[in-house]
């Protein structure tokens, strides 16, 4: 894989949002929505 | 009974209970373990946080030995292995003395409440994730981030799997549906501001409070009672109650604070059950007695709630619209002999769950190994199941 600035946005949000292949691609909001909770589980974890 | 029965059977007495139409068959038995569970196994916490199979395998057979027809936690509550791949976890696990202990973290400036209602997502990404984890993410491979995101996936996997064969293979139900009555102050003190700069902001920007706990309210807890009004009224198949709720910040806030911030999402959570006939379990934690009284108006067989702090005796008699879980203390429970126990039991069913209105539980989430004797959970269990011990 490319070298990503995961800290950018929303380049970094976007490229955390390809990697979720077991969504399919078309389901745009369901990937965004796994990586909200991504962000948010990051932050109460 | 055969699975299904057993099933069908514990989401009727919990009905039973909270309904208050009269004692149900027998006491509903809740689970508030946590970690516990994991040293009740004979393992190590880091041995099984960081292990969803070992996990899944304490988690089903803590079931089986102690037989609870509702379960607040399947081992899912500390998942450290989703963010231990990139950075550290806010815990601190000290397996030498099986405790476990939690860093609090503050990730929101002062007077960043309307960039954060501005755009919150990109608040979120570029402010807290950054503070929280900005070294990590600057040194990040999109292999790393691929792990971590694969192991929130993992996670999620596991809480499929664990419900499932909870209610198949153990006839447990589903404890509750949706999160109802919810306030953004939990977000403002267990993630952003913590209980210092929460604490600050109740003084200093009540107001920006105000605008926050609106804008939850009008984007995310509205829409979803709506959903719920817009189905079928009466009990959700499949759970034991159909919404949750509780909080932590309130123990931070006096009455006229709870009625300002919390009541305008409680108020409507309260009317919607009533209107719909549903149920509410709410875990609400420290005391909740000083706001009790707001909901004297409710009519009985809508909502129970926890008490992990309180004399549940007296709250039964002041509050006979209300449904009450919890009653063992926990200090019983690790201090006290099975014969106690057993003699609480029976105390709590009489005075507080005489015509339904108990759900029998722990009074506190039990974590460590000096909260509980499995002697004593044992008889405890034996009672509730065959009503001898």
């Amino acid at each position: 894989m490319a070298d990503i600035d995961f800290t950018k946005y929303p380049e970094g949000f976007e490229a955390l949002c390809d990697m979720c292949d077991f969504i399919p691609e078309e389901n745009k909001a369901a990937r965004e929505a796994f990586v909200d909770g991504l962000c948010a589980s990051l932050l109460t974890i | 009974m055969d699975v299904k029965e057993r099933f069908d059977h514990r989401i009727k007495i919990c009905h039973d209970a909270i309904y208050m139409n009269g004692a149900p068959e027998r006491v509903p038995h809740l689970s508030s373990f946590m970690t516990w569970k994991i040293v009740d196994a004979g393992y190590k916490f880091s041995e099984a946080m960081y292990d969803w199979d070992l996990m899944e395998k304490i988690t089903m057979d803590f079931e089986r030995r102690y037989q609870f027809d509702c379960i607040r936690e399947h081992g899912n509550r500390n998942p450290i292995k989703i963010v231990e791949g990139f950075g550290k976890s806010k815990y601190i696990i000290d397996d030498e003395h099986s405790f476990i202990s939690a860093v609090d973290f503050v990730l929101m400036e002062p007077g960043e409440y309307d960039e954060y209602l501005s755009d919150k997502r990109k608040y979120i990404y570029t402010k807290l994730l950054q503070r929280r984890f900005g070294k990590e993410l600057a040194a990040a491979t999109p292999e790393v981030m691929y792990k971590v995101i694969h192991e929130l996936k993992a996670f999620q996997d596991y809480n499929g799997r664990i419900y499932r064969r909870m209610a198949e293979e153990l006839g447990v139900p589903n404890m509750y549906g949706p999160a109802v009555g919810g306030c953004a102050l939990e977000s403002v003190m267990n993630t952003w501001r913590g209980f210092k700069g929460m604490a600050m902001d109740l003084r200093r920007c009540p107001e920006k409070l105000d605008e926050v706990c609106r804008n939850q309210l009008e984007t995310m807890t509205l829409p979803m009672y709506e959903m719920i009004r817009k189905g079928p009224d009466g009990p959700t198949p499949g759970v034991s109650f159909d919404t949750t709720g509780g909080s932590l910040s309130h123990t931070m806030v006096n009455r006229k604070q709870y009625e300002r911030y919390f009541w305008p999402s409680i108020k409507p959570a309260l009317d919607l059950l009533v209107e719909k006939k549903k149920t509410s379990y709410w875990f609400t934690q420290g005391d909740y007695r000083p706001f009790l009284d707001f909901f004297q108006d409710l009519p009985k067989g809508h909502l129970c709630i926890h008490v992990e702090l309180g004399d549940i005796f007296e709250m039964r008699k002041q509050y006979p619209n209300i449904a009450f879980a919890g009653g063992i203390p926990m200090t019983m429970l690790g201090g006290g002999t099975p014969e106690e126990c057993v003699d609480m039991t029976k105390r709590l069913i009489a005075e507080v769950g005489g015509d339904g209105g108990l759900i029998l539980s722990q009074d506190k989430m039990c974590s460590y190994p000096k909260d509980c004797t499995r002697e004593n959970l044992l008889a405890i269990s034996e009672f509730v199941q065959h009503g001898e011990y």
